[in-house]
């Protein structure tokens, strides 16, 4: 009887301690939470907080938005539970990574794909550099490129594991050099970033961010991607400028995505309102001082370019 | 101030919890840093490393449950030192020497700085596989009677290691159940083979059958416990070298600094016997390495923008989160932020001898809490540590299946430091010798690449004489054994 | 009657290590069998290792020549019995079904009950245990959930 007693009594002190708005009103009428798929601390982690600071703001959804962790696997772990587990009622939101997610689904047997996930809107777009120590002999990509034709295969290349963004960088800067390079893949781009500082490897495919913050001690050669960086690295030329066929498929964009089959309402107050909390003159300011590209997409924009992405990473991964 | 001091209680409490680690108090202290100033977040997460790696130590000698794997090496003698009563004296020895490593840990921050950290980066694949490898050369003597049962135990955590994804090609190994699709974390592990078999352990008494072994707890003079070490010179040197090199290697896990001082201690020290069975040398040696690894952990992160340890990388993450970046210009651009933050490290250490010494007399005293009680908490603690890691209930479920089985192992003369040692070690071999293979055969192939260049066979010479030493010891142990009959 | 020098007999010192020689045929078994060995390198010498050191523990154990291990009596494992039944009822259905903090209450409460020698018959001992529940997990709340934040499951409840 007593155990009942105590139950109860605990119950109460947790509800009353806990406060919580029971009451059902307009979505969302309490904290809404993200999933990231990765550690506190990373690069998707604290970009995440970044962006979703101003969400309790009345113009925003007008509650706050709590970030949960599930890291492991490089990101398996985490969608693979928010794509099989999470509730589809629009409080349980997830952040992605392109092209980690979609490589993924297409190289492994995951419970994820573009099919049975929603976007919502696109914060960030971090694209890979290719980088040498500041002590190289390579000064230009067109030096890589001589070495590589004289001693196929002997350009190691650092980067962040298999079928990440820049694994897909290194895979059509390779074919795009017509040359063979030899590939290292890393825990991290923070370990694939120190082989290159400390001269394990002869190269890097690393993001910009952190390229950006090593630029003392690096030479960038290129970036990925089909434009310019002008907000960090204005001066960097695109791989597309110097003659090498490589866009931006390797980019790694970062936003918001809740699972397929979430009341239709909901994604429209959520495609609405979380671009435009993106937009958010602090946001702005704060993931400029981080350091991280900010690039904000529409939920249509979005759809696109994951469809866009998953048609050429299926070409690309066929033939691994 | 309040900041630093509110960092460094909290830091010794959340260290003292198991899961807890350092890493993990950072990570989930970075959300709290983000409504203040970039100063007073920076102090507030550099007060709180600081008090965490020393908590971690209280669990570990009054209960034998590492509040993180670093303080593995400090639950072998100082458990045994509060089984005597000796719980405060522990604590006490614990904190001064944890101060004494951790102070000259941020001297060589400050000053040696831009000198390690090139050095630093220097250590590539290669050396990391023999660092590795020579972390494997302690396992069968460590906390083991047997050493065929200390190796097998550190082969079980080697295997442990390399459940669920390959880290480097991405390949699922042994995932036979979907609790272990993320692998096994090293907290849950640790918490698990720890923790559980504790708490079993309480339980044996059975309800009435027994008497609590009431355990006293001997109050002990600061001033006496200082004195004693100071005189343990040797095992402060040690610890606090071993934890500066082991510290300043990025990658090389500062969870074995402890491990390996308290080894080296071991083989330098006259009383090398008496280790296991409440030596304080162990204690100021495992302790002292693991803070003086918290200062030179932080260089490739300062200088660099590298973080070297789990923990620089989440503070990576709290800098950035800030605006600030880490790198050569620090110092130039954000010469206030980074200098309270290093003075944060600076303050925190002397806070953490104030307060722990503090706690030291109080703490001793959890020993004397019923068992009934002490079990329950520490399940209910180990639940939500395991659960907060990574916010899985995997791990708690695999923490819990590890423990029992640690529990039946136990009973048997296996112990869990090593099999945690194999968890630690696995990943580090194994990634650093996959990535050296692939560098070796774009260079001139793997005997050059493992087997020539100085640092390499300085590597393997402490490793060829750690396996000698073990093989020495073993026998002269063996010939001094009187004979039973039966080969031992 | 000291523990240490009671030695578990030769039977049961047999069992742990035919468990890790189990386990280290098993590993041999799945990795030696993949196509693609190249991850599996390590694996493989694990399980040698594993093999070899278990064959040389079983055939000590025979001999009587293991010396360490008090082994588990049977009034022992009568005794630790029900702590177990509840940690894995807490772990296992409690904590996942009811919610981590309402299965946390309910499984500390039983386990200290359990074990606790006062009488249970007297209504001071369950005020006891009942007050010391609802302190220990209000601090466990307010550290992780109000300080730390940490989002733990809910079930039915919290």
């Amino acid at each position: 009887m007593s155990k009942y007693v105590t139950r109860f009594g605990m119950l109460a002190v947790l509800a009353a301690a806990m406060a919580l708005p029971a009451s059902a009103g307009e979505y969302p009428d309490r904290p809404v939470s993200l999933m990231v798929a990765y550690s506190p601390g990373g690069a998707t982690d604290f970009q995440a907080r970044i962006v979703t600071m101003v969400a309790a703001n009345d113009e925003y959804l007008g509650q706050p938005i709590v970030i949960i962790n599930k890291p492991g696997a490089g990101g398996k772990v985490g969608w693979n539970k928010f794509a099989s587990g999470s509730k589809k009622d629009g409080y349980e939101l997830a952040a992605y990574n392109v092209p980690h997610f979609i490589a993924q689904s297409i190289k492994f047997k995951t419970k994820y794909n573009v099919e049975n996930l929603e976007p919502i809107a696109n914060w960030g777009a971090d694209p890979a550099v290719f980088v040498v120590n500041r002590d190289s002999p390579f000064n230009t990509m067109k030096d890589v490129q001589d070495y590589a034709k004289a001693n196929p295969g002997k350009i190691t290349v650092s980067g962040a594991g298999l079928f990440v963004g820049h694994h897909i960088a290194y895979l059509q800067i390779e074919k795009a050099l017509g040359e063979k390079l030899k590939y290292v893949p890393h825990k991290g781009g923070a370990p694939a970033m120190k082989s290159v500082l400390g001269g394990q490897v002869m190269a890097g495919v690393n993001n910009l961010s952190d390229a950006y913050r090593s630029r003392d001690s690096l030479k960038i050669l290129g970036i990925a991607d089909v434009q310019r960086n002008e907000e960090f690295l204005p001066d960097v030329p695109t791989l597309a400028e110097l003659g090498f066929d490589v866009d931006d498929s390797s980019v790694n964009f970062r936003g918001v995505m809740v699972r397929k089959g979430t009341p239709q309402e909901v994604i429209d107050t959520l495609a609405a309102k979380v671009p435009e909390m993106f937009k958010n003159k602090r946001v702005a300011k704060q993931m400029k001082a981080g350091g991280s590209p900010l690039r904000v997409m529409t939920r249509d924009e979005v759809k696109a370019m994951w469809a866009k992405r998953e048609e050429f990473l299926k070409k690309l991964l066929a033939g691994l | 101030m309040a900041i630093l001091c509110g960092g460094t209680i909290g830091g010794l409490l959340l260290g003292a919890t198991p899961g807890l680690s350092p890493t993990m108090a950072v990570a989930l202290l970075i959300p709290f840093t983000f409504h203040m100033t970039p100063t007073h977040g920076l102090m507030l997460l550099g007060a709180a490393y600081t008090a965490t790696v020393a908590g971690g130590a209280i669990s570990a000698i009054l209960l034998k449950i590492p509040g993180a794997p670093a303080n593995i090496a400090t639950a072998l003698d100082g458990n045994a030192m509060a089984k005597k009563g000796e719980g405060a004296r522990a604590l006490q020895i614990c904190f001064i020497s944890s101060f004494i490593g951790g102070v000259l840990g941020i001297l060589v921050l400050i000053f040696l700085t831009p000198v390690l950290a090139k050095w630093a980066l220097g250590f590539g694949p290669s050396h990391m596989f023999w660092i590795a490898i020579l972390g494997v050369t302690i396992i069968g003597s460590l906390d083991s009677k047997s050493v065929i049962k200390g190796l097998l135990a550190g082969a079980v955590g080697l295997w442990i290691a390399m459940i669920g994804y390959d880290s480097i090609q991405g390949v699922e190994r042994f995932i036979f159940s979907e609790h272990l699709e993320g692998g096994v974390h090293i907290i849950a592990a640790l918490i698990g083979l720890f923790a559980i078999p504790q708490i079993i352990e309480m339980l044996e008494g059975g309800r009435i059958n027994r008497q609590y072994q009431i355990i006293k707890v001997q109050p002990h003079s600061i001033v006496a416990a200082f004195r004693e070490t100071i005189s343990k010179t040797r095992a402060a040197v040690i610890g606090s070298v071993v934890g500066v090199v082991v510290g300043l290697i990025p990658g090389a896990g500062g969870q074995i600094a402890g491990l390996v001082s308290y080894d080296q201690a071991r083989r330098f020290s006259p009383n090398r016997d008496k280790f296991g069975t409440g030596e304080s040398e162990g204690v100021v040696a495992a302790e002292s390495a693991n803070n003086a690894m918290v200062g030179p952990s932080l260089v490739p992160l300062l200088t660099l923008s590298v973080p070297g340890s789990p923990t620089a990388a989440v503070l990576l993450g709290g800098l950035l989160i800030h605006g600030i970046f880490p790198g050569p210009n620090l110092f130039v651009e954000h010469a206030d932020v980074a200098w309270a933050f290093i003075n944060s490290l600076l303050v925190g250490q002397v806070l953490m001898l104030v307060f722990g010494l503090y706690i030291a007399g109080l703490a001793a005293h959890v020993v004397r809490i019923p068992p009934p009680i002490l079990a329950s908490g520490i399940l209910v603690l180990s639940v939500f540590g395991a659960y907060s890691v990574q916010s899985s209930y995997s791990d708690v479920v695999v923490m819990l299946a590890l423990g029992l089985g640690m529990y039946f192992l136990s009973k048997y003369g296996f112990s869990p430091a090593p099999l945690v040692l194999g968890v630690i070690l696995g990943p580090i071999a194994e990634s650093n010798y996959v990535q050296g293979q692939i560098i070796a055969e774009a260079g001139d192939g793997m005997f050059a690449y493992f087997f020539t260049g100085a640092l390499n066979l300085f590597l393997i010479g402490l490793v060829v004489a750690s396996i000698v030493y073990s093989v020495v010891s073993e026998i002269r142990i063996r010939r001094l054994e009187p004979r039973t009959g039966v080969a031992s | 009657m000291s523990q240490q020098d009671q030695v578990a007999g030769r039977f049961q010192q047999c069992l742990p290590v035919l468990a890790t020689l189990a386990l280290g045929l098993w590993i041999a078994y799945e990795s030696f069998t993949v196509e693609d060995p190249q991850p599996y390198l390590f694996p493989q010498l694990i399980s040698v290792a594993m093999i070899g050191l278990s064959a040389a523990a079983l055939f000590r154990a025979i001999r009587g020549a293991n010396r360490t291990g008090v082994g588990i009596p049977l009034d022992l494992l009568l005794r630790i019995a029900p702590g177990i039944a509840v940690i894995l009822a807490y772990v296992l259905v409690l904590a996942p079904q009811l919610g981590f903090y309402t299965g946390s209450a309910i499984g500390f409460i039983t386990l200290y009950s359990l074990y606790d020698p006062n009488p249970h018959l007297s209504v001071r001992t369950w005020f006891t245990r009942i007050a010391i529940t609802a302190g220990f997990m209000l601090v466990i709340y307010l550290v992780f959930a109000l300080a730390l934040q940490v989002q733990t499951p809910r079930g039915l409840f919290l």
